[in-house]
């Protein structure tokens, strides 16, 4: 069963159109990867599910309920973390939490066993101070727990990673990584890296469509080209290995660079024999073999460009 | 009307902790104490100062003469107000701190109200503070019996209510400060400008700041400013309709 | 002159509040020297010299994010 499904969504700027026809469906459980570049439309999609922004056309739904524009019900099954959350910088993160408790209709003792039990996930059960010192990360943090305060069915979190440091990017991605299970996570990112660490389900927005869409596995299988990199000695090592008679037969596919070469074939057992056989023959000793899975940033670069 | 008390609540926090309620009670507080008793040492201080043998005709200060203190000063206060309160609405709006509100169910007609009220209550409180004190200082200092003065007090203090509903309005409008004190500003500009006209100057809001100490020596009564109180109660309920229509169309 | 000490009972709570307004500022300017513009000695003066008027302008205008 899919959770947020969206069909047909178009949106505009004035002349500039943003969403372009976009149809895709979260499942439920998983975590979903919203890839794009900056400005192909991830925030503007993100904000008509909330209800923030008003569609042009199209239909969204959330949990089998359409979402419209304005004050949406569906918003009770939601939670998000706005790409750089904004709080009322006099509050203390726990008041903070029992004002969000108050307002989305939690009750007095059920906001404050939430709220211990998520400042203590997110890390900020000691930070006992006023919100305005907090630093980018610990913002970041605490935005989480506002969102997951309601235990919401989607948590919607854009670009929640993009302008944080090293560790307070892999303390974010902890964080959603523990409350899987609990919850389907959409996050929007620019950071591949992030991607494959932690989702299941990955789509890539272009140009105001998805482009790419699957789980991660599917998605690194049909786009597989086998490849196999081989990191020489020397380049006089690879001169000599080029100047074999089978290895030039059999590497039509291939691409140099200093002292390493990729090739590519589509049956690369028949390539491994034939180079290992080279390599005895000719007494070559690479320093590194490798079969190369497809990365999901060679798979971006190709379905953006 | 639990998510109303919550966020009213909030913004009363927000008014104490951002020392906005502290600003605007010690500036109301102290023009208060101030009125009657500049309008007492005025005359003696001013003959205190001219040399010896000379002498100026003064008439003996009165209750009159304090209450015209707190009318001229009052235009100042409500001026100091609507600075310090400008940000309620628009603040959030260009920050985004209302984002988490919205999309946890608050409704945006509840954030225009509750945030309304509240500026109305402080409004009201540190008016009638100023009030009172200045009041009870005249009644010990200038004493003497004058007509209408809960008429003249309360129709600067609608008055205030009406520009308040104006700056949401602006708030709503410009999504910023500037926005917010420039529809303000214009609003009460714009009341002056067509003040001329004098079938508009009959019935205009304006009236019920301009002709505060007519009321006071009796030459104008309710009956006079009826009118300008009802247009200023349809405007504060127009501008609060328009703000909340205004917000609701508004993408965020 | 003489006839302003009469007065001085109103007077007083005027200077007082004065007073708690400024000294409110002044420790805020202290601890937390942070601000939207200017520096603090500059704001330690406005609040302290310009009565009334400084600690209102520091509050509103001055202030910065805590």
């Amino acid at each position: 069963m899919s959770i947020l499904s969206i069909q047909n969504l178009n949106k505009s700027f004035g002349e500039h159109k943003i969403i372009n026809n976009l149809t895709f469906s979260v499942p439920e459980g998983t975590i979903y990867g919203f890839l794009g570049q900056n400005g192909s439309g991830k925030t503007t999609t993100m904000k008509m599910v909330l209800g923030l922004l008003k569609p042009n056309s199209g239909s969204i739904s959330v949990c089998g309920e359409t979402v419209s524009y304005g004050e949406t019900k569906t918003n009770r099954h939601i939670g998000f973390l706005p790409d750089v959350p904004e709080f009322y910088g006099y509050m203390k993160p726990a008041e903070y939490l029992s004002l969000c408790g108050k307002i989305t209709g939690l009750d007095r003792k059920r906001t404050k066993e939430k709220s211990e039990e998520l400042l203590s996930l997110v890390g900020l059960d000691q930070a006992n101070k006023r919100i305005g010192g907090f630093s980018r990360g610990m913002k970041q943090r605490l935005g989480i727990a506002q969102a997951l305060l309601n235990e919401p069915k989607l948590l919607i979190c854009d670009e929640p990673t993009s302008a944080l440091d090293p560790i307070g990017r892999k303390e974010i991605l902890d964080i959603l990584l523990s409350v899987k299970g609990k919850t389907t996570i959409v996050f929007s990112t620019h950071i591949l890296s992030d991607v494959e660490r932690i989702c299941d389900h990955a789509a890539v927005l272009h140009n105001g469509s998805i482009v790419l869409n699957g789980t991660l596995t599917d998605l690194k299988q049909s786009r597989r080209h086998d490849t196999i990199l081989i990191e020489f000695a020397s380049t006089a090592d690879l001169d000599r290995f080029f100047g074999n008679e089978s290895v030039r037969e059999s590497c039509r596919n291939f691409e140099r660079k200093e002292r390493t070469v990729t090739i590519q074939s589509d049956n690369i057992a028949k390539v491994q024999g034939q180079i290992y056989d080279a390599f005895s023959t000719l007494k070559i000793y690479p320093e590194r073999v490798e079969i190369l899975e497809p990365t999901l940033e060679s798979l971006f670069m190709e379905v953006v460009k | 009307m639990n998510a109303f008390i919550a966020f009213a609540n909030k913004e009363l926090t927000e008014s104490v902790r951002t020392y906005k309620l502290l600003i605007i009670t010690a500036v109301f507080l102290l023009f208060g104490m101030l009125n009657p008793v500049m309008a007492k040492i005025m005359p003696e201080l001013l003959s205190s100062f001219m040399p010896d043998g000379m002498t100026i005709a003064l008439q003996d200060p009165s209750a009159l003469d304090s209450w015209a203190q707190f009318y001229k000063n009052m235009s100042t206060q409500i001026i100091v107000f609507i600075i310090v309160y400008s940000g309620v609405m628009a603040t959030e709006l260009s920050k985004g701190t209302l984002v988490n509100m919205l999309t946890k169910g608050l409704s945006r007609k509840t954030v225009i109200l509750s945030k309304f009220s509240v500026t109305s209550i402080i409004w009201t409180l540190s008016y009638a503070l100023c009030f009172g004190v200045t009041y009870g200082y005249t009644l010990y200092l200038l004493p003497g019996e004058l007509p209408n003065l809960y008429l003249a007090a309360f129709s600067m203090w609608l008055f205030g209510i009406l520009l308040n509903a104006v700056m949401f309005f602006g708030s709503v409008l410009f999504a910023n400060i500037y926005g917010a004190l420039l529809t303000t500003g214009g609003f009460t500009i714009l009341l002056m400008l067509i003040n001329i006209i004098p079938k508009v100057k009959k019935i205009s809001p304006f009236k019920l700041v301009s002709e505060n100490m007519l009321l006071l020596t009796g030459e104008l009564d309710f009956t006079d400013l009826r009118i300008s109180i009802a247009i200023s109660c349809l405007l504060i309920i127009g501008f609060m309709i328009g703000a909340v229509g205004l917000f609701n169309k508004r993408e965020i | 002159m003489e006839e302003l000490i009469e007065y001085m009972p109103f007077l007083i709570p005027i200077v007082l509040i004065e007073l708690g307004l400024a000294l409110t500022a002044l420790f805020h300017v202290l601890r937390h020297p942070h601000y939207k513009f200017g520096n603090k000695p500059m704001w330690i003066v406005i609040v302290l010299f310009v009565q009334i008027i400084g600690p209102i302008v520091y509050f509103v205008f001055g202030r910065g994010e805590e």
